[in-house]
């Protein structure tokens, strides 16, 4: 249609000018030929086509015929079609998805066609800078991610899926708790901010920007609070249903993401849901029953044996056999043994984990043509945590439409709605402290009962927590085509999301006070893009875009919570009756209203596909940055170069396609929020002076007048490769990244009048290296079908800068002395610890300051005052670094990095007939953890008579007498123990290797044949079963090398990742 | 046919021109931009109306009287010069410990004293992070002013904040220049460097230069009697420029006749261009004078108990110390009969000596009583009256000391003067003396007289030197004490944090 009026145009366009006779000639031989056709024998094509790989009818598949192609029809809901066709003409197959598959027309038989999903990455059409591109013409590096490989495993946040398919998207599944997200991070460190201590230490998240169906959602939410998150905390992209998603592109360097601009920083990910496309309407129903597993649970000592082992520490290790009996007749857990209430063998751990049995529903129902398609999805989701009194369910219904009246105007909009039920039992959904507390304790407790001794166990298991997570999400896209190639259209968006927690404790467990605890949150997004874009083509290999657009975006979100302590009773929750003086209510901290303006061009030239050149410019505004630097610039280029177009190579064999790419750019993230640029002004409590008001600033925060928004720029050269027709295919990524104007608080001497300032001066270089190969095992004439694919990441960061010019520069843990380096030239996050290289085997084997002619002492400061207590054998050797024959804290060394150096992952797929077999998996290498969950195990022996449980550690080598060659210090000195501090966790001793190689999935499944499904009405049936997360390779002492934080501290009080198995089963009708 | 697809053409431009207009009018509310947050006001949206900026000014003295009142620096200024000792009836009933520490300088036992510094607070002013805290404050004054539309504030009222917030600034590093010698100084809004401590003499003559610039901004006088002298005019500038440069003049000898100068410049101009803003005013007025807000008061931190504005202990000038509390024989200090004689020479007559003190003036140790601010007791402990910093007799006399000491004594007939302008309004007896040493001797001890218990007398003997010699008090500092800084107060141990530039006066470590 479009193509006719064109040639229309041009004929017009010629006859006027009277200078085009050659055109006219050949136009006139075209329609002379289209003539001839016409006059050809027609034949009737009848058949269905089959996706090969899964062997399932293809809905909606175009067919083209003629020259240039022209689409005749597509294929039904069924995968038939059937089409009348001049006889012996091409009839070609085609969609964005699949290789084009092109047969000549012959009357006959019913037609099996065998559609081979697109193996050349090349013809994969992809995003850019909101606007489809194939992938020959992008100068950018991308990955873009078929939603069918995120099918069969039924999880709540789909990204768990992502892990290890994208080269340079390091994705840690860190955290059990169901609806939860783990860590995301696109090519190495993009924050290098932390808050807390210890185990609890966190690293603010940087996870990329969400584009849903073009609605921008930032998954970064709530980080303010650390792990101590206030509300549901559910991630938004636990929202969105995966069997709904049709794809998902990662956009990686800057060049890509440049338009994205003040948000794209740390990568963009862009979520495609499906649309319909299949004239006849498909319902398809994909429906999944699995088990979560809870992991292995670390053995305890129980009962009789634990009291023996307690009671014979404090023989051993007590000076006198008196002192001894004395503690242990003190202490009636130990002495009491007839007392029921001290003579049990709980299995504390048992109480908490279990196994659990859920269940997923989804319906899709979609159809329509080019004209008018729509789609409606309609899903459930059930998943009980592994741990009691937790759980998340989510109710999701979706839809899309596309409206196109006529060939220049395209209306699309979506409406998507989700609720997410959660809850978090008595934690706070990240962590569960009171069941890691509980878990520990001493077998010889009862059981949790009313009366029990534990209050966290039955916190932990009766604590009445709700939380409810709404949202709403819609856009209008609409693009008209004034000119052919001159595009105008506008994209709004808005979305709602709001979240509250109901929690109640009752007296029992909370010193005999009820109390209940409400949260309420709302978010908004709105966002407004208007964009006019023009294409045209120039003597049919000059190809010209220009686009310019302009974008307008509002978050605000505002929190509130009300604490009602000792309500009146456990039945009546409020709120009246409550106690005033000890309830608390408010806005929470964290409230926000920012908007950004921003103004793009864009500009991309190639010529003949063979040459491409891209060039972006944007130009944001922000309402958070300082007062002198309103603006930041997002430039970007990029250059393409197809050297598979070459004359000498265009006829190989074995060059597929091969490219050479380099792009430069810039990006922004806003960062801090208004009162980091502008202060906060308060009216000091109504004071007054000379009878006047008052306002002043608050003196916390230092205004920073030149806040500035964190700039990552990106250089990334890029080179893509398939030989032998994509058997093999490639992509290959070298970046440097620079990661600018990072916000840090840094403290401030107090003749500067205020305590802190979030100083920009904070840089470092990201240095990484990508590959992502895929190989087709066996021709593709084969009935076996395998594919192997194999992708890694090596990033190493490196610090540029620190505030001040300091060139080094420390964050301080204060509570567990756990510290981080920051050193210009050196990895970002380095941890600086006691550097422990053995046990001294005896006393004799302790040095001797021969100035004193004393043994090595170690610092210790108990209750304010300072110790220092001589070594013995048994206790672990510590470096002295300075030499002085004192251990204190200028003997620590910088230790390993925190951040991993190596990721990726691997995939197999077999295929035969109608069996699939699919294995994924995902790794890790160069990486420290610091294993404070071993530390905690091995110091509850330095307290035999409190009441945590006693793990054993027969397996660990550690010291036990006299000429011992051990690697753990003696765990049962319990007296020198607080003064020695053998089991302190900032040391060296429990750094341990992280590395791992997890299978995260194994999926087979069968394709009931379409002949026996087709009378119930069943156009395709598959069924399925995976097992999930089961397998894990690791040298890690600890239970799993993924469950720990950002930081890399394994917490005993983490949500621990599940297990799963699965029995799925997906029809369409 | 053809001309129809050039209409349509021309429809379509015309459309898309439409639209690019629409694209590019949409950048154009900066409107968009400003935020306000949900919960809190922050520095984008406070600056929007005359309000504000008088609100945040008036912080400025609100904070000052916070730290000033609090602290007792008035108090300690006064107990510093060792004058005064503590009476038999507080040392057996109360043991005011404080008393000696400052009497013999030991402020290091001042700092670790706690059970009186729960009152008088003295271990805080070393705390020197508040003083900055102000400073800061005022830099952002300045810088929001000026970018202010002229619609909210007009030119002279623009200029007039910015007069005060220059004022609150330099009179703040005055006080810390008085306290602790060099400081770290700066003037940027929204400093976040970190630096050490400057030249005390070059800080004050930065203060000067500044002071000197924007002394035109403020009016002579404020027609709103309740703004007079509790807000800075033109006369407090130049208050201020006189002690700064008399200050240096004590510690810059090879400039000082230049300092000199300059105070006698200042103070004739002071006097013969305020227009009658500023007069002496008579005895009979004096409790007006206490009271505050009179014509003689340049520079004040109001009190007011109807208002229920008063703060901590040190607010009182020393009306705690030196009053008797009707339920007790004696109040807790006495003063010294060797000073007290030189102030007041028996048989001179001197209103002061009549009004301000009971008969038992001269008798040590007694039921003796000074009364210069009892009239402004007001219910309970409560004082109620403006705690006086400059004022004009304070700068008449700082003109005449700078008068009697330009070389030669050039200015020996003027200072005779100026000098029985105060004696004068105080229908004292006349100084005819002789000039040099005399002359001077005469200003310093009119000074003391005049400004006791205003927080001048210990400044007066550390810049005349007069701390080192015990004629002028009794616990003289020896020179080398001196030069390493025994006239300073120390400086918090929190200074050195997050601060390698930073050394803390080293005297008192």
């Amino acid at each position: 249609m479009f193509q006719h009026e064109k040639i229309i145009w041009m004929y017009q366009q010629y006859i006027l000018s009277r200078k085009a006779k050659g055109l006219w000639a050949l136009l006139v031989a075209m329609m002379i030929m289209g003539h001839v056709a016409a006059q050809q024998k027609m034949v009737t094509m009848k058949g269905i086509a089959y996706e090969k790989s899964t062997n399932t009818p293809i809905p909606g598949l175009g067919i083209y015929t003629g020259k240039p192609l022209k689409p005749i029809a597509a294929t039904a809901a069924d995968g038939s079609f059937s089409i009348t066709v001049p006889e012996g003409a091409e009839v070609v197959f085609r969609s964005i998805s699949y290789a084009a598959y092109s047969i000549k027309a012959k009357e006959g038989a019913k037609y099996k066609i065998m559609m081979a999903e697109q193996q050349s990455k090349l013809k994969e059409t992809v995003i850019i800078g909101y606007q489809k591109k194939s992938r020959e013409v992008v100068s950018g590096a991308t990955t873009l991610i078929s939603g069918k490989e995120l099918q069969d495993v039924p999880v709540a946040n789909v990204m768990e899926l992502m892990q290890g398919k994208v080269a340079g998207l390091n994705i840690q599944n860190n955290t059990g708790a169901p609806g939860y997200a783990g860590t995301i991070q696109m090519r190495g460190l993009n924050s290098i901010a932390i808050s807390g201590s210890g185990s609890e230490a966190f690293l603010r998240p940087t996870s990329p920007l969400f584009i849903i169906d073009g609605v921008p959602v930032d998954p970064n939410s709530n980080y303010q609070y650390g792990f101590d998150q206030a509300g549901p905390g559910l991630s938004p992209l636990s929202l969105i249903p995966p069997e709904d998603i049709e794809s998902i592109q990662v956009l990686k360097d800057a060049q890509a993401t440049a338009l994205y601009g003040s948000r794209g920083a740390y990568g963009v990910i862009l979520v495609t849901t499906k649309r319909g496309k299949s004239k006849v309407p498909i319902v398809q129903y994909t429906g999944n029953f699995f088990v979560s597993i809870p992991p292995t649970l670390r053995p305890v000592i129980g009962g009789q044996e634990e009291r023996r082992r307690r009671i014979n520490q404090y023989m051993e290790y007590t000076d006198s056999l008196y002192k001894a009996a004395e503690i242990v007749n003190e202490t009636p857990f130990l002495s009491d043994s007839l007392n029921p209430f001290y003579n049990n063998s709980t299995n504390w751990q048992g109480l908490f984990y279990d196994y659990a049995y859920n269940q997923t529903h989804n319906l899709i129902v979609s159809g329509g043509d080019d004209r008018f398609n729509y789609k409606a999805n309609v899903g459930y989701y059930n998943e009980k945590g592994i741990m009691k009194n937790t759980g998340f369910e989510r109710y999701a219904l979706s839809t899309n439409m596309t409206y196109r009246p006529t060939q220049r105007l395209r209306v699309f909009s979506t409406i998507s709605t989700s609720l997410g039920l959660n809850k978090k039992g008595s934690g706070n959904g990240l962590l569960q402290t009171d069941v890691a507390k509980a878990g520990a304790q001493s077998s010889l407790m009862p059981a949790p009962s009313f009366y029990s001794s534990s209050a966290s166990a039955i916190a932990a298991l009766r604590t009445d927590n709700n939380n409810k997570t709404a949202n709403v999400r819609t856009s209008l896209d609409v693009d008209y085509e004034l000119f052919p190639g001159l595009h105008v259209a506008n994209n709004v968006s808005f979305e709602n999301q709001s979240a509250t927690e109901e929690n109640f404790v009752p007296a029992a467990i909370n010193s005999n006070f009820s109390s209940m605890y409400s949260f309420y949150d709302k978010k908004t997004i709105f966002n407004n893009r208007a964009s006019l874009s023009y294409f045209k083509t120039v003597n049919n290999v000059h190809n010209f875009t220009i686009a310019v657009f302009n974008e307008l975006n509002r978050n605000t979100y505002q929190a509130n919570t009300v604490k009602l302590e000792r309500t009146p009773s456990d039945d009546f929750k409020g709120p009246y009756g409550n106690d005033g003086y000890y309830s608390r209510g408010g806005v929470m901290p964290g409230s926000y209203d920012e908007r950004i303006v921003g103004n793009a061009a864009t500009f991309s030239y190639n010529y003949d596909q063979m040459y491409v050149l891209d060039l972006s410019y944007r130009l944001d505004a922000s309402s958070t940055s300082g007062k002198k630097t309103p603006y930041s610039n997002n430039p970007s280029i990029g250059l393409r170069w197809n050297f598979n177009r070459l004359r000498a190579l265009s006829t190989s064999t074995w060059l597929d396609y091969g490219a050479i790419r380099a792009t430069w750019g810039k990006n922004v993230t806003p960062q801090g929020d208004i009162f980091d640029a502008y202060g906060i002004y308060t009216d000091r409590n109504g004071a007054r002076y000379n009878d006047q008001p008052v306002s002043g600033i608050e003196y916390e925060n230092l205004p920073n007048n030149d806040l500035k928004p964190v700039t990552n720029t990106t250089l990334n050269f890029g080179f893509d490769m398939g030989l032998w027709r994509s058997r093999i295919t490639g992509t290959f990524d070298f970046y440097v990244k620079d990661v600018d104007n990072s916000l840090y608080e840094i403290d401030l001497p107090d003749v500067n009048g205020f305590n802190k300032v979030k100083s920009n001066d904070l840089a470092w270089r990201n240095i990484g290296f990508e590959y992502q190969i895929t190989a087709r095992l066996l021709p593709s004439t084969s009935e076996w079908n395998m594919t192997f694919s194999l992708n890694g990441s090596y990033v190493k960061d490196r610090i540029t800068r620190l505030p001040n010019g300091k060139r080094e520069m420390y964050y301080y843990d204060k509570s567990a002395g756990q510290d981080i380096l920051y050193r210009v030239g050196k990895n970002a996050l380095t941890n600086v610890l006691y550097n422990t290289t053995g046990v001294y085997a005896t006393d004799a084997d302790v040095p001797v300051n021969p100035v004193t002619g004393k043994p090595v002492v170690v610092k210790s400061v108990v209750n304010d005052n300072v110790y220092y207590t001589p070594l013995r054998g048994g206790d672990p050797i510590w470096t002295d670094m300075n030499g002085d024959y004192i251990i204190d804290e200028h003997d620590r060394v910088y230790a390993g990095n925190s951040q991993p150096l190596v990721n990726g992952g691997a995939s197999l797929f077999v295929q035969y007939k109608n069996y699939s077999l699919n294995i994924y998996g995902a790794y890790i290498a160069y990486r420290k953890i610091l294993n404070n969950a071993i530390a905690e195990r091995f110091a509850s022996f330095s307290k035999p008579s409190g009441n945590l449980a006693m793990v054993p550690i027969d397996e660990y080598n550690y010291w036990e007498k006299a000429g011992d060659k051990a690697t753990y210090p003696n765990p049962y000195d319990y007296a020198r123990s607080p003064y020695v501090r053998p089991y302190r966790i900032d040391q060296t001793l429990f750094e341990e290797d992280g590395s791992y190689f997890k299978i995260n999935q194994i999926t087979f499944s069968y394709n009931f044949d379409r002949a026996k499904t087709r009378r119930y009405g069943v156009t395709s049936a598959r069924v399925y079963a995976t097992v999930y997360n089961m397998f894990m390779f690791s040298n890690y002492s600890g239970p799993n090398p993924e469950n720990v934080t950002a930081l890399g501290r394994d917490q005993s009080g983490g949500y621990p990742a599940r297990r799963s198995v699965t029995v799925g089963l997906s029809v369409q009708f | 046919m053809n001309q129809a697809i050039n209409t349509s053409n021309m429809k379509r431009i015309i459309f898309a021109i439409g639209m690019i207009f629409l694209l590019g009018t949409l950048p154009s509310c900066e409107k968009f931009l400003d935020t306000e947050s949900p919960d809190k006001e922050s520095g984008a949206s406070f600056w929007q109306t005359r309000e504000d900026v008088e609100k945040f000014t008036n912080n400025l003295y609100a904070e000052m009287a916070d730290i000033l009142l609090d602290n007792s620096f008035f108090l300690a200024a006064e107990f510093r010069t060792g004058i005064y000792r503590e009476t038999n009836f507080s040392r057996s009933g109360f043991n005011r410990v404080y008393y000696n520490y400052l009497v013999t300088n030991d402020l290091k036992s001042l700092m670790r004293e706690t059970y009186w510094n729960s009152f008088f607070r003295f271990n805080q002013i070393p705390e020197w992070g508040a003083y900055f805290k102000v400073i800061q404050s005022c830099g952002v004054l300045i810088d929001a002013v000026e970018n202010l539309d002229a619609g909210i504030l007009d030119e002279t009222d623009k200029k007039r904040y910015m007069g005060e917030a220059v004022f609150v600034r330099n009179f703040m590093y005055f006080i810390m220049v008085r306290l602790f010698g060099d400081v770290p100084y700066y003037t940027d809004p929204y400093f976040s460097g970190i630096i050490g401590r400057s030249n005390f003499v070059d800080v004050l003559n930065s203060c000067i230069k500044e002071v000197d610039e924007y002394k035109d901004y403020l009016p002579w006088s404020y027609t709103d009697p309740k703004m007079r002298a509790v807000r800075p005019t033109r006369g407090a500038m130049y208050a201020l420029m006189m002690h700064m440069n008399m200050w240096n003049a004590g510690f810059d000898d090879a400039n000082k006749e230049k300092y000199y100068q300059e105070t006698a410049r200042l103070g004739k101009e002071l006097r013969e261009t305020n227009n009658g803003a500023y007069r002496l005013l008579t005895v009979s007025e004096f409790r007006q004078l206490f009271r505050g807000g009179s014509q003689e008061g340049l520079f004040e931190f109001t009190q007011n108990v109807n208002y229920g504005e008063v703060r901590g202990l040190g607010y009182q000038y020393f009306n705690d110390n030196v009053l008797r509390q009707p339920q007790y024989s004696q109040a807790y200090v006495y003063w010294l009969n060797k000073y007290i004689e030189k102030y007041y020479p028996i048989g001179e007559v001197d209103k002061r000596k009549e009004l301000w003190f009971d008969q038992n003036i001269y008798n040590e140790n007694s039921t003796a009583e000074f009364l210069k601010f009892k009239g402004n007791t007001g219910s309970g402990i409560a004082f109620d009256g403006n705690l006086i910093v400059f004022r004009y007799a304070d700068a008449i006399l700082l003109e005449a000391e700078a008068n009697a000491e330009l070389t030669g004594g050039t200015g020996e007939e003027l200072a005779k003067q100026l000098l029985n302008m105060i004696r004068n309004r105080a229908e004292a007896t006349l100084y005819n003396g002789l000039g040099g040493t005399d002359l001077k001797d005469a200003i310093f001890w009119e000074r003391c007289k005049e400004l006791q218990g205003e927080g001048h007398a210990f400044y007066d003997l550390v810049r005349t030197r007069r701390i080192l010699n015990s004629e002028y008090c009794s616990n003289p500092i020896s020179q080398s004490a001196f030069l390493r800084g025994a006239w300073t107060w120390p400086i918090t141990e929190t200074a050195l944090v997050n601060n390698p530039y930073m050394k803390l006066n080293e005297y008192w470590r």
